[in-house]
């Protein structure tokens, strides 16, 4: 019964000094918090090239004939060849390893023609769009979502068509 | 009683907090002259812009040659496989490294030619 007591004791007095030594390394744990955050802060350093990554991606989708640009014997840039709008195509011509993108084909009246997707699964659920943009996307700080409406004309039953290609692009930026 | 412990506790408590201070003050200092010179910035900047310049070089409509300079202190490595940048400093010794990512193409080849201060893209196209 007395051991017990005395260890009882010891332990109420070793918690006592422990908060004792804890108050006074308060300002230490401050300091190293603050310097902790100046070194994340720039250590990972924000560089946007959200924006930029997107303008190139769309002159790769219109300007290449390996990507969706009509060719016969010369190219045709912004002029977009429907049969090429394929998720396939799309997978052979620009892939990012944190980037996805979705197209859509509209016509002069803003009707759906056609629409193709490179996206994983995760980002196909990240770049679900509401009347107020991107929810989730701007929910995750790790994702930039943005969209795209570049005019252009489409080649549909050899007749060349005004049109607009909207694209949607989610990127990981980390 | 027990007045000569407390006094070393103390002594002891004060050395701990001015040695952590130290360490501190001078760890702020290194990441501050870090700052000032922005060497990782550098390094930052140069991968995006040589990913992005491959990239844009890619999305070029007609054959293009194009060179871009970046600081000699940094060493380019491009990985066309996975279409990926890396850039490290040269200083040995020093672990600082960035990477970002191209955009990958199946049809397109597009030369590259690194050099001690500049990178040269050419675009060779195919049809696919």
């Amino acid at each position: 019964m007395t051991g017990w007591f005395y260890l009882k004791m010891n332990k109420r007095a070793d918690a006592g000094n422990f908060l004792q030594l804890f108050i006074k390394f308060i300002p230490v744990f401050i300091v190293s918090g603050f310097i902790a955050i100046v070194a994340w802060n720039y250590l990972n350093e924000d560089i946007n090239t959200h924006n930029l990554e997107t303008y190139i991606l769309t002159k790769d989708l219109l300007y290449s004939d390996s990507c969706l640009a009509l060719s016969d014997s010369n190219v045709h840039p912004m002029t977009i060849d429907v049969k090429k709008i394929s998720d396939e195509k799309l997978a052979s011509c620009f892939t990012k390893s944190n980037m996805g993108y979705r197209i859509t084909l509209l016509d002069k009246d803003k009707n759906e023609v056609k629409s193709a997707k490179s996206l994983t699964v995760r980002q196909e659920g990240y770049l679900v769009k509401t009347k107020s943009g991107y929810p989730v996307c701007k929910s995750i700080p790790e994702y930039r979502c943005s969209q795209r409406i570049d005019p252009i004309l489409y080649s549909s039953d050899d007749n060349k068509k005004l049109g607009f290609l909207v694209t949607e692009v989610i990127n990981f930026v980390g | 009683m027990n007045k000569k412990g407390d006094i070393l506790d103390l002594q002891l408590v004060w050395v701990i907090d001015l040695i952590l201070f130290t360490f501190l003050i001078i760890t702020y200092f290194a990441i501050d002259s870090r700052i000032k010179n922005s060497e990782l910035h550098d390094i930052h900047m140069t991968a995006r812009e040589v990913a992005m310049t491959y990239d844009a070089v890619k999305s070029s409509p007609h054959d293009v040659v194009y060179s871009l300079n970046f600081k000699d202190n940094l060493a380019v490595n491009f990985d066309k496989d996975t279409c990926t940048v890396f850039v490290k400093s040269k200083k040995p010794g020093d672990t600082l490294n960035s990477k970002s990512y191209c955009g990958k193409n199946n049809f397109l080849v597009v030369n590259d030619n690194i050099m001690n201060d500049r990178v040269v893209l050419s675009k060779n196209e195919q049809k696919g």
